[in-house]
């Protein structure tokens, strides 16, 4: 199964991974015209200092979610099939309690929107945004398998894998 | 079942609204919410039962399939009566921008009825989202033309939690909250919530009672709890080590 991995040093804080990640969520999926939308197309995605250094973060979707544990509407669910943390805008009553409870702070909300927004490893495409956009592949869309040989290869030292253990 | 002169199968147990929406044919609804299910109130999803045990208008949200249904959702006694509802929703209603969009839609410029300038269509949407998880801080009061929403005496509700949900799904933006330094006002309910600062950028942001009851569910991360999401993003240093499932480090 794939998944979006972060490799932690790699990252130089370009924000490229954010600013396509909302390109890709707009009506219009060109940035061109994504930044004219009412409302503006939000990213999923977060670039952030860790330990002095850049990396970026969105939703780990968790084997164990508290957001999907804590969502009275069922509108966050858990898809084993795909092992993603899915979000129903539809379903969503918009209580705001996932904002509060995921550990890594990657689900937002805004009053006029009704809903929160997350990563969804964008349902339109094959390889994420974020991941096909960062110029220094600090992003990698790839399984557990791949990794260790890239590994193992010594081409990737520090990554971030899986979401929240309760612990 | 035949919806609009096109055959169909609906799922048993679904609705007229459930079976059109799945043909892709839009019904036009305020009151009705998937996760909250129908109410039945607003009389906007209106459709018209032309053959079947029972013909006529009814609401599309709440009204079962039936074998051998016709159906139509856009005929011209459908459009002349949904009209009318939203009508008189705009002539009580004047300034929602939904509703404003909704009459727009039908061609509707200006409300024939006496304005009243309320807020409120009394959809239901607070009382059963509040309800639905469990709250139930607030609720209809009386009948007929007095009819309103409001908290229990219409005193400050004393378990409101300040979440929003109530705000975030009206349609008409009557609720509305306020954030003034460490309090989380909403004047339709006569409430103000007490918010707690995040330890890490002093940012008011965590209503009290929703703490406690996400503290209750033991759904809180020991170390995120008093950090907001922002804080709580920045801070991941120091806490991935502690809640994540895999790190992997060569
Ligand atoms: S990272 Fe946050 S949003 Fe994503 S699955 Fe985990 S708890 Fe939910
Ligand atoms: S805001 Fe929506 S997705 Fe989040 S817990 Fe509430 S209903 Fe579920
Ligand atoms: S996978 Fe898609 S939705 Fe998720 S952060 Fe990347 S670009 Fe955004
Ligand atoms: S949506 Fe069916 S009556 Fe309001």
């Amino acid at each position: 199964m794939k998944d979006v991995f972060i490799e932690l040093e790699k990252c130089q804080g370009c924000k490229s991974c954010e600013l396509a990640c909302a390109v890709e969520h707009s009506k219009a999926k060109t940035l061109f015209a994504a930044i004219s939308e009412t409302p503006l197309p939000r990213k999923r995605v977060f670039v952030e200092y860790v330990d002095g250094k850049r990396f970026p973060i969105q939703c780990r979707h968790c084997e164990e979610a508290p957001c999907v544990a804590i969502c009275v509407s069922g509108a966050l669910s858990r898809d084993e099939s795909r092992a993603l943390v899915t979000h129903s805008k539809e379903r969503c009553i918009g209580c705001g309690m996932c904002v509060m409870v995921c550990p890594f702070g990657v689900i937002t909300r805004e009053m006029g929107s009704k809903v929160i927004t997350k990563c969804d490893r964008c349902k339109d495409r094959d390889e994420p945004a974020c991941v096909e956009s960062c110029p220094v592949g600090a992003l990698v869309f790839t399984d557990m398998e791949e990794l260790e040989k890239t590994r193992r290869r010594g081409v990737i030292k520090n990554v971030l894998i899986g979401g929240f253990k309760a612990s | 079942m035949i919806v609009n002169n096109q055959e169909i199968e609906a799922k048993e147990d679904s609705t007229l609204l459930q079976a059109a929406s799945a043909m892709g044919i839009v019904i036009p609804t305020l009151c009705f919410h998937e996760a909250l299910g129908p109410h039945g109130s607003c009389r906007v999803c209106l459709v018209e039962i032309v053959n079947g045990a029972r013909p006529g208008l009814v609401a599309s949200c709440t009204y079962p399939v039936e074998e051998g249904l016709v159906v139509e959702t856009n005929n011209t006694k459908v459009l002349k009566t949904r009209r009318i509802m939203v009508e008189l929703l705009l002539a009580r209603c004047p300034d929602s921008t939904k509703i404003r969009g909704l009459a727009n839609d039908l061609g509707i410029a200006e409300p024939r009825f006496d304005k009243e300038n309320e807020s409120c269509i009394l959809c239901g949407l607070c009382v059963r989202v509040c309800r639905e998880i469990g709250i139930n801080s607030v609720g209809f009061i009386q009948r007929g033309t007095n009819r309103e929403v409001t908290t229990p005496f219409q005193k400050p509700s004393e378990v409101c939690l300040g979440c929003q949900a109530c705000a975030f799904l009206c349609p008409t933006g009557a609720i509305k909250f306020e954030d003034v330094a460490e309090e989380r006002k909403v004047e339709k309910w006569k409430t103000s919530i007490k918010l707690q600062r995040c330890s890490s950028c002093s940012r008011p942001f965590f209503p009290e009672p929703l703490q406690l009851y996400l503290k209750e569910k033991e759904l809180l991360v020991p170390e995120n709890i008093g950090l907001c999401e922002v804080c709580r993003r920045k801070s991941l240093g120091s806490r991935l080590a502690s809640i994540l499932s895999r790190k992997s480090t060569v």
